[in-house]
């Protein structure tokens, strides 16, 4: 093994162990070190850098996303979208696509999800979500 | 009190788990490359993904930890329903591709 290609992977898992900062602290609490480990040996396997990132973006992703949705504020945010949209609908069918009332929805929408969001994280926060991963 | 009853269909990824763990405790990057070579490559799972089935798999009763001595290679084991939940998603794959079978050959 070259000197570059030592420095490149140890970037590589330096990277890994930043992105893992996205996943809930209770997933990481229980599975970090296995997952570094893990880490590790698909990078010493990998046939290229290129290869590696391939596999762990394409897993970072949907794992991320299904964490998210299982999460407290993963719930609120999808709470918050579909009230948002029928707040919307509701708007839309009431007073019609009048110019200036649209705008209106959305300002009203925002306030709703920026209020939603700061309980959210709140509730995300608490140690009663620790064992929803 | 009654069995509990085995959580079917199964995804790809839990059925592969699943079939991956029968006979033998394994680690996780043991499970990744098991899945890999039982799918023929196409099933490849990373750790995010890997990890985050086995919670809602242990949650569910299909597997369990195993030798936890390295926090680095916790090693996972089928539980008795898991055993049973991959031989019943085993059987309603083999009728769903029989089914397949004679309607293909209809056509």
């Amino acid at each position: 093994m070259t000197r570059s290609t030592r420095q490149k992977r140890s970037r590589s898992s330096r990277l890994y162990t930043g992105l893992l900062g996205l996943y809930p602290p209770a997933f990481l609490e229980r599975h970090r070190a296995e997952m570094l480990q893990n880490f590790a040996d698909l990078e010493a396997a990998a046939p290229s850098t290129a290869a590696l990132w391939r596999l762990i973006g394409k897993d970072l992703t949907m794992s991320l996303m299904s964490q998210f949705l299982a999460s407290r504020l993963g719930r609120y945010v999808i709470g918050v979208l579909v009230a948002w949209m029928l707040f919307f609908a509701i708007g839309y069918a009431v007073r019609g696509p009048t110019p200036g009332y649209p705008v209106l929805h959305v300002f009203a929408g925002f306030l709703l999800g920026m209020l939603a969001m700061y309980i959210a994280t709140r509730f995300y926060r608490a140690p009663q979500n620790s064992s929803q991963a | 009190m009654s069995k509990p009853k085995p959580p079917l269909p199964l995804t790809p990824a839990v059925f592969h788990i699943l079939l991956a763990l029968f006979g033998k405790e394994r680690h996780g990057y043991d499970i990744m490359q098991q899945v890999k070579a039982d799918s023929g490559d196409t099933v490849k799972m990373g750790p995010g993904t890997l990890y985050g089935s086995l919670d809602r798999m242990i949650e569910a009763g299909l597997v369990a930890r195993g030798n936890m001595q390295d926090p680095r290679r916790i090693y996972y084991r089928l539980t008795a329903l898991g055993q049973t939940t991959l031989r019943a998603e085993t059987d309603r794959l083999s009728r769903v591709a029989l089914v397949a079978r004679r309607q293909l050959g209809r056509a």
